[in-house]
């Protein structure tokens, strides 16, 4: 996707590496900014803030921590997952996104002092010598969508392939391999794509590649030995049981079982308040068709049987491929885990 | 721009400008009327001057009530059309109302199909004049004022009175004319505000799900009375839940659960667990309320209420 225009900050304009973004990006509009809500100001103008926001990066400096345990949800099983967040914010635009509704500020946050992410996990790596974690940038971003330009993914990589105790997952629904592929495979670099069948992604993933390139993407990838994961996240029941796991043969037709480090399955949860934003914005999704009701933590869920069902089926569909394959669910109660890994 | 209006009396029947400039629509002209009755005419009507003739062009309430009470002239201001375009004395009239006493979703619409009429783009109309004038519509909504203009009288008479918000509307409002007129029996059902905005967002659902004709979701609902229409429609975009639902109140009358009791299913299914709520008063035989429900935990098909997966 093409980004618009960058908004700068003022305090961060002169930085090399800004400079070096705007060449690489070569927005139309460059438009310095005191903060970011100047930079919102300036976007709410238009019909939809959100695509407009989209198409547009804030690059700035981040003073809090790089690196946070995801925050999961409560009363559900915890991932143990940490999320990298370089970047928040993503061009693409999916309908059930939940940052439409989640963060302060419109464009995509660039961080520029990347080093200082690098130095706060060294820190970490220093303080917890034993642990032995996994950790992604794909929470509050795309890991690809803004490659090659942005760069962040091989610096990313080169600093992970040194640090064997991470386990570093890149997620994306882009096909933008090119930095990945100028680098050797490593055995805790795991790169994963979240997929839908063709016509979830169609109807509610704007500015995705297809599943096809992406299934392509992880082919290419495997076959140059690195290490694949799917997440089936979020699940869309509207789109039938049966295209979920024709999805799954597709992967495992295309991409060596031996390849495939992981496989998440979550369904659709969203707090009730994305709900208007999904109507007005995504008036074509079905994702509001389900039969949805609030879980413990008010997020709207599919009821329990209707998500049983799907998990089933699909942990059953994997396991027919690849009984090895690690996979597990996201975002479920113990309950859940227990009678779908029975 | 300063105006030199001329103050002064015009006939009544000779006012011309209705299509042009009235704003107001689904008003009730009492109050107006008490008011114009127990002091007179005190706020004056205006007027342009056109070489056609003179045209109201804000104050139509006040017209239509001195009407009423058999008035044949009315005070006016009355401005030259070469100092008054027609487009300034719309944007004056759009704020006049606006400002006032707001302005409905029909009023709304036929502002911005004039505003359009008169040359303005959607977002010049959303920000010179809804948001100046603190409506609070934004350029996203002003296509959907349009489709309500559109609308059959009725429909948007029932609309404005229950005073439904454009954003639940949405998809009503985007639909074809005839699938509108097929979805006009729900009118004669007289639903609340809360439950059309109910119907028609299951029916939308049902239909995007199922991606199949608003003809058969209709066929499948059809009932002489709201309740049932209502019922039939959560059956269809709930079915699962539904299902469990009743499996639950069949489970309920097998167990001979008191009706005193209810063991309602918590988070709506979510694990096989229950909340138990008992009512009692001193009329009523709470050992025997206590006794039934011992006599149905220890009962056989108890545990029934735990196997939440099976039919």
């Amino acid at each position: 996707m093409k980004i618009k225009r960058i908004f700068l900050e003022h305090k961060s304009g002169k930085q090399p590496a800004a400079l070096d973004l705007i060449s690489r990006f070569a927005p139309k509009e460059i438009l310095e900014v005191a903060e970011v809500r100047e930079a919102n100001t300036f976007l709410e103008q238009f019909a939809d803030p959100i695509a407009e926001g989209k198409q547009s990066l804030f690059l700035t400096g981040f003073k809090g921590r790089f690196f946070e345990p995801c925050p999961c949800t409560t009363g559900y099983v915890n991932c143990g997952y940490r999320i990298l967040s370089p970047v928040t914010g993503c061009p693409l635009d999916c309908s059930y996104c939940i940052l439409q509704g989640y963060l302060n500020a419109l464009p995509i946050s660039v961080y520029l002092n990347i080093e200082d992410m690098f130095a706060e996990i060294e820190k970490w790596e220093k303080a917890h010598p034993k642990a032995r974690i996994r950790l992604g940038t794909g929470e509050l971003a795309d890991s690809l969508a803004l490659e090659p330009e942005l760069g962040y993914a091989k610096k990313l990589l080169e600093f992970f392939q040194e640090r064997k105790n991470f386990v570093f997952e890149l997620k994306t629904k882009a096909d933008r391999i090119e930095p990945i592929l100028e680098l050797k495979p490593s055995e805790n670099i795991v790169i994963s794509w979240s997929v839908n069948p063709d016509e979830a992604v169609r109807n509610e993933e704007k500015g995705s590649a297809g599943i096809e390139a992406r299934l392509q993407a992880a082919k290419i990838l495997t076959e140059k030995g690195w290490h694949a994961g799917f997440h089936f996240d979020p699940i869309l029941p509207e789109y039938g049981l049966e295209s979920y796991l024709c999805l799954v043969d597709r992967i495992f037709k295309q991409i060596k079982a031996d390849k495939v480090s992981w496989i998440s399955l979550g369904t659709l949860r969203f707090p009730p308040s994305l709900k208007p934003v999904i109507k007005d914005r995504h008036p074509q999704s079905r994702i509001l068709c389900g039969e949805m009701f609030p879980g413990q933590d008010g997020k709207l869920r599919y009821l329990r049987p209707i998500r049983a069902r799907f998990y089933l089926d699909l942990i059953h569909r994997i396991r027919d491929h690849s009984p090895k394959t690690w996979t597990y669910l996201c975002m479920e109660p113990t309950r859940l885990w227990k009678s779908c890994f029975a | 721009m300063e105006y030199q209006p001329a103050f002064t009396k015009v006939p009544l029947p000779d006012l011309a400008g209705e299509a042009q400039y009235r704003l107001s629509f689904f008003r009730p002209l009492e109050p107006l009327l008490k008011s114009i009755q127990a002091i007179g005419q005190t706020t004056p009507i205006l007027c342009r001057q056109t070489k056609n003739g003179l045209e109201l062009f804000s104050g139509f309430q006040r017209r239509d009530a001195l009407r009423k009470l058999r008035k044949k002239t009315a005070l006016a201001l009355v401005f030259d059309a070469k100092e008054m375009s027609e487009a300034r004395a719309f944007r004056i009239a759009f704020f006049e109302n606006a400002c006032t006493r707001g302005l409905n979703p029909a009023e709304q619409a036929k502002a911005a199909q004039r505003l359009k009429e008169l040359g303005v783009g959607d977002l010049e109309i959303a920000r010179s004049f809804f948001s100046e004038a603190g409506l609070g519509v934004g350029v996203n909504t002003i296509g959907l004022l349009r489709n309500l203009f559109e609308l059959d009288r009725e429909w948007k008479q029932y609309l404005t009175e229950k005073d439904l918000s454009l954003k639940h509307l949405a998809w009503f409002l985007r639909l074809p004319r005839e699938d509108q007129a097929t979805l006009k029996f729900l009118l004669k059902l007289r639903p609340t505000a809360s439950q059309l905005r109910q119907v028609l967002e299951m029916i939308e659902e049902v239909q995007k799900r199922d991606q199949i004709q608003l003809e058969r979701i209709l066929k499948a609902i059809a009932a002489p009375k709201l309740e049932p229409v209502l019922a039939k429609l959560r059956e269809l975009r709930y079915p699962q839940f539904v299902k469990l639902s009743s499996r639950h109140r069949k489970l309920l009358r097998e167990l001979k659960i008191p009706a005193e009791a209810k063991l309602e299913p918590a988070d709506f299914f979510e694990g096989p667990e229950y909340r138990l709520q008992i009512s009692l008063d001193r009329g009523k035989d709470a050992l025997k309320i206590f006794e039934q429900l011992l006599q149905a935990a220890a009962g056989p098909d108890w545990q029934k209420l735990f196997e939440l997966d099976e039919d």
